[in-house]
């Protein structure tokens, strides 16, 4: 383990999708077991940093540095990243018909495993934590046969990244709206999901429109993007101030 | 039609020569007069090239000279040492191969499979052969009439369900010419499970020819596995006629050949009747597969449905040709037709011409055709899980096909076809 204090340290970033500048400036760092959120209104960059810190391939970095456990990572592949322990929630998972998510799943805990010099699970050990895991967000086993993703609600989407999540342990996740498209009971599963993670020592950057994700779990800093940079940070009571207000005040300003 | 100057051939066909050879190969009288008419038309044939239509895509050249140049080839395959053949199966399931022209088997064949050689009822082999004597004939089926000298026959009874897989193994380890003729009848209220597996060693030409009747309430599930050397060829022609709420269900592989060529017509003559085409059709290095698929909706309430789906590497070639065609009295007729293609290289092609004719108004008919490349985002998703690109390209390749295999009900076969998957995209 490393005993570098910062998780992620990202400075002076400044991204560009098809030459188009969408992060421009930007400065954050997050410590081991924390939580940030990151919130602002529609085109402020926030899916563009989440796509940019597991390695998209579209996210062109024009200046600046992401270091993750003390290293620069922005040369490293998206499958070295994941294996470092970096994992992204996506806002829209897509969907793998004819790939199940159970053989998905273990195929990638072993690549991750492999990349970092363990055995592969057993069979045995993998289904029980499959099950167990189904389990703490409240997924039906007949989902796990079922191809990544298809025909499933938005919701459903929703749950199986946080199941691969608690499936894959990564040391930081980046979930990317995870809450938009979930009704109060999904939230609250959702929030279970996490929040035992979080008792783990993970670090998750938390990309959300709106508070509701947050009196579920609360976050240790509260980020506001606006035009590719960080223009507010505060602790969670900014979360609230941001639902009263909006975001017109800060940008204003 | 075709235009009567393309009579040019590039082939010197020694005419006589191969009219001899073929009536050398039977005895009796019927096949013999039947024989000697399709020689007659056969002359008169024209032979396709790329002004058709049909073959625009196709390179017909060398598939015509390679299929004449070994037709009065007299040659013996080394198959018959093989121990596939002198071994006895251990399950239920029938199998039955097809080299040097014959039909062989172990096992005593159930009484609803019959050969040519071996019927001892000749009238009724007569009528089924001559069946498709009002089709437009091609040189390559007169070809296959010229040089046949066994045909299998699978007959069933009325109200029988067969439980048996009947495996139809068509092999070969030296170059030749094989021209296997299946003649399928499924009698009222019957079904049955066939599988035909092409598997050759050496640049053979199969010109194969299928006819299939299936009478009212029947069933047959039809698989088939194209597994043939980069420098063959294959041609195959299915006739398949579709009675009143009968249904035919095809799942296939085509793994390409230097030309493979499959054309597939279907008639849903009575109401009620459904087609189902399931095809993965998957070249590489410089193979080349066409599909020319014909589905004509004649009676009412009839349902069609096509999903060919292509995996092009290298520099490989595909064509896709399917036309549904909806009588002006088939009512409530429903119809999807899919082409999708995976294109893995710069290089690889695809023709694809999905068309549908329609002059019924009553009507559900859907068709699309999508080619490109892997999915980047699919990609990225994979990937972002800790999955390495080469990994995570051939998960997505396997998925496209594996999505399609699955759709396979009978657990025997979805394993064979799981295995050649496996086999083939690892």
């Amino acid at each position: 383990m490393s005993k570098e204090k910062n998780l992620l340290s990202i400075n002076n970033l400044k991204v560009s999708i098809a030459e188009k500048v969408i992060i421009n400036g930007l400065n954050l760092t997050l410590n081991h077991g924390e939580v940030h959120a990151i919130m602002g209104p529609n085109g402020s960059g926030k899916s563009t940093l989440a796509k940019t810190l597991a390695g998209h391939p579209e996210c062109c970095i024009q200046e600046g540095s992401i270091k993750y456990l003390g290293k620069e990572i922005t040369d490293l592949n998206v499958e070295e990243r994941a294996s470092e322990g970096i994992f992204l929630g996506f806002q829209y998972p897509v969907e793998i018909p004819g790939l199940s998510n159970s053989v998905f799943l273990k195929t990638a805990l072993n690549s991750q495993r492999k990349s970092q010099g363990d055995d592969a699970i057993t069979a045995v050990d993998f289904l029980k934590e499959l099950k167990d895991n189904a389990e703490i967000i409240g997924m039906d086993q007949s989902f796990l046969n079922r191809g990544v993703n298809e025909g499933f609600s938005g919701g459903e989407k929703k749950r199986n990244e946080i199941l691969q999540m608690l499936m894959l342990k990564p040391k930081l996740s980046i979930l990317d709206e995870t809450d938009s498209g979930l009704d109060i009971d999904a939230m609250k599963t959702v929030a279970n999901g996490l929040n035992s993670m979080r008792k783990k020592d993970s670090s998750f950057l938390l990309i959300t429109h709106y508070d509701r994700l947050l009196s579920y779990i609360k976050p240790d800093f509260v980020h506001v993007l606006s035009k590719g940079q960080i223009i507010k940070s505060g602790d969670s009571t900014l979360a609230n101030q941001l639902e009263e207000k909006g975001y017109e005040w800060l940008i204003q300003t | 039609m075709v235009d009567s100057n393309i009579m040019k051939a590039p082939i010197n066909l020694d005419n006589s020569h191969l009219k001899d050879y073929s009536l050398s190969l039977v005895e009796t009288d019927w096949l013999n007069n039947l024989k000697k008419e399709t020689f007659a038309r056969f002359k008169t044939q024209n032979i396709p090239s790329k002004k058709d239509e049909e073959w625009r895509y196709t390179n017909t050249e060398p598939l015509i000279q390679k299929c004449f140049e070994l037709a009065t080839k007299k040659s013996i395959s080394n198959l018959k040492n093989n121990k596939s053949f002198t071994q006895k199966n251990n399950n239920d399931n029938i199998f039955i191969y097809y080299a040097d022209g014959k039909f062989c088997f172990m096992d005593k064949l159930p009484p609803y499979i019959k050969t040519l050689r071996n019927s001892d009822d000749q009238v009724n082999v007569e009528t089924l052969l001559k069946l498709d004597d009002k089709k437009i004939h091609s040189p390559f089926t007169d070809l296959n009439t010229l040089l046949l000298s066994d045909a299998l026959i699978i007959e069933t009874l009325k109200n029988q369900k067969i439980d048996a897989i009947i495996h139809i193994i068509i092999c070969s380890d030296i170059e030749q010419n094989i021209s296997p003729r299946l003649l399928i009848k499924l009698r009222e209220n019957s079904s049955i499970r066939i599988f035909e597996h092409c598997l050759t060693s050496n640049s053979c030409v199969i010109n194969s020819l299928t006819e299939i009747n299936c009478e009212k309430n029947s069933q047959l599930d039809y698989f088939k596995i194209i597994d043939e050397q980069e420098d063959g060829y294959h041609l195959n022609l299915s006739n398949i006629r579709l009675a009143k709420s009968s249904a035919f269900n095809l799942f296939s592989w085509d793994s390409g050949a230097k030309i493979s060529r499959n054309n597939i017509n279907v008639d849903l003559i009575e109401e009620n009747a459904s087609v189902n085409l399931n095809n993965l059709f998957s070249p590489n290095e410089k193979l080349h597969i066409d599909n020319q698929l014909k589905i004509k909706h004649i009676g009412e309430k009839c349902e069609s449905s096509l999903d060919y789906r292509g995996i092009l590497k290298d520099q490989s070639t595909g064509v896709f040709g399917g036309t549904v065609y909806v009588d002006q009295g088939a009512a409530n007729t429903q119809s999807n037709m899919a082409n999708r293609n995976l294109l893995l290289s710069d290089h690889a092609r695809i023709n694809t011409k999905p068309v549908l004719e329609i002059y019924n108004e009553d009507v559900q008919c859907t068709h699309s055709a999508t080619s490109g490349h892997l999915d980047e985002e699919k990609l990225f998703y994979i990937q972002s899980r800790g999955i390495g690109e080469p990994d995570a390209m051939n998960i997505l390749i396997q998925s496209f096909a594996s999505e399609l295999v699955e759709k396979i009900k009978n657990s025997h076969m979805k394993r064979i076809f799981q295995e050649y998957l496996f086999q083939k995209m690892q």
